[in-house]
């Protein structure tokens, strides 16, 4: 009975470790300031799987605009980068990180496309996806929100600053306010 | 003790009544059929919620073209339709729906757009959506992958053939090809 207790207690730490998650709200910007978003009820959701080495990250939108879609990506922080995080293509194709300026702020960054959030009639919408396995490392980046759907992606919108913009960005407010997310 | 007994065989049985999951493949066109995928593994998961007449449906792309956009449809087979369906506006002529050939088939159809698929890498991808509450009715669909996203939403690329066209279908193999779908 008591060795049964113990494996009841492991299982259910190991599930506790494997779903602690994170919520942290979207922010305007960094490239435009006036897209609709109801930003106490929108969040990201984030958790990483210590066992499989996996990072689970849900983006939720609420009172975007409607119909539309937002290409949901990681900026990371670094001066280099690997040619992948996970299963997804650094958009620079890996190597020295680029400089990149907004709202006042340069870094250097990598970029990866995680997916799509489509929004529905009330410009409600969500999207989860799981990364990994990531290489293990801390990593120092900025969820964002595109103002549309198709960079660095086939089958999208070209691009252009109509669609490549940051809509939204978690955490700002300010470019390079920065989640540190560490695979052990 | 009896009451509790069936109190617990009324919940199980509640959960399974709305986690009773339809699986059902992808099979190629019906505009293109030489797009990548492996049809054993990719799929489509749907289940309804009668209590609260809602309809999830998981989209499963496997070794299809890595990083692509393939934005998920559901075609109803239909005279009128209504302008919603659940929170997903329709694509009618004014409540009428449209007639469309495909594959040498002929039939009036309504879209609803759910979202977008988008791939890693290894042409893999997966999009989870909830749809509802749904009117009640008996539904005739055939779900689509198009070739790309921006067909009836904001943000994604022109709805021309390249990005319009139907990459997979399902049930198929053939363009009115149908699942029933009830809503109690």
């Amino acid at each position: 009975m008591k060795k049964i207790m113990l494996v009841a207690a492991v299982l259910l730490m190991s599930a506790g470790a494997a779903s602690a998650a994170t919520t942290q709200k979207w922010t305007a910007g960094w490239d435009n300031f006036g897209e609709p978003l109801n930003l106490t009820k929108s969040k990201i959701i984030w958790s990483v799987d210590p066992t499989t080495k996996k990072l689970s990250v849900t983006f939720k939108l609420v009172s975007a605009t409607p119909s539309k879609l937002y290409q949901v990506a990681i900026n990371f922080f670094c001066s280099t980068f690997p040619p992948t995080f996970g299963q997804f293509l650094n958009d620079q194709g890996g190597g020295a990180c680029v400089p990149l300026t907004r709202q006042g702020v340069t870094l250097d960054v990598a970029e990866v496309e995680l997916g799509v959030v489509t929004t529905d009639i009330h410009g409600n919408g969500s999207f989860t996806v799981v990364i990994g396995p990531v290489l293990s490392g801390t990593y120092q980046l900025e969820f964002f929100a595109r103002n549309g759907a198709g960079c660095d992606l086939i089958g999208g919108a070209s691009c252009d600053p109509d669609h490549a913009e940051a809509d939204f960005q978690s955490p700002g407010p300010t470019f390079g306010d920065a989640t540190m997310i560490t695979i052990p | 003790m009896k009451r509790i007994f069936l109190m617990v065989v009324a919940l199980l049985l509640s959960v399974i009544a709305a986690s009773a999951a339809t699986t059902q493949k992808w099979t190629a066109g019906w505009d293109n059929f030489s797009e990548p995928l492996n049809y054993n593994k990719s799929k489509i998961t749907w289940s309804v919620n009668p209590t609260t007449s809602k309809l999830s449906v998981t989209f499963k792309l496997v070794g299809a073209t890595p990083s692509k956009l393939y934005q998920v449809t559901i075609h109803f087979f239909c005279t009128t339709f209504p302008p919603t369906f659940g929170q997903f506006p329709t694509e009618t002529n004014n409540g009428a729906c449209v007639t469309i050939t495909r594959q040498g088939v002929t039939a009036s159809v309504a879209a609803v757009e759910l979202g977008v698929v988008t791939t890693d890498i290894n042409g893999n991808g997966t999009f989870a959506v909830v749809v509802g509450p749904v009117a009640s009715g008996t539904y005739t669909i055939e779900f689509v992958a198009r070739n790309g996203a921006g067909c009836g939403l904001v943000g994604g690329g022109p709805c021309d053939t390249n990005h319009a066209a139907g990459d997979f279908q399902s049930p198929g193999p053939t363009f009115g090809d149908t699942t029933t779908i009830t809503i109690p």
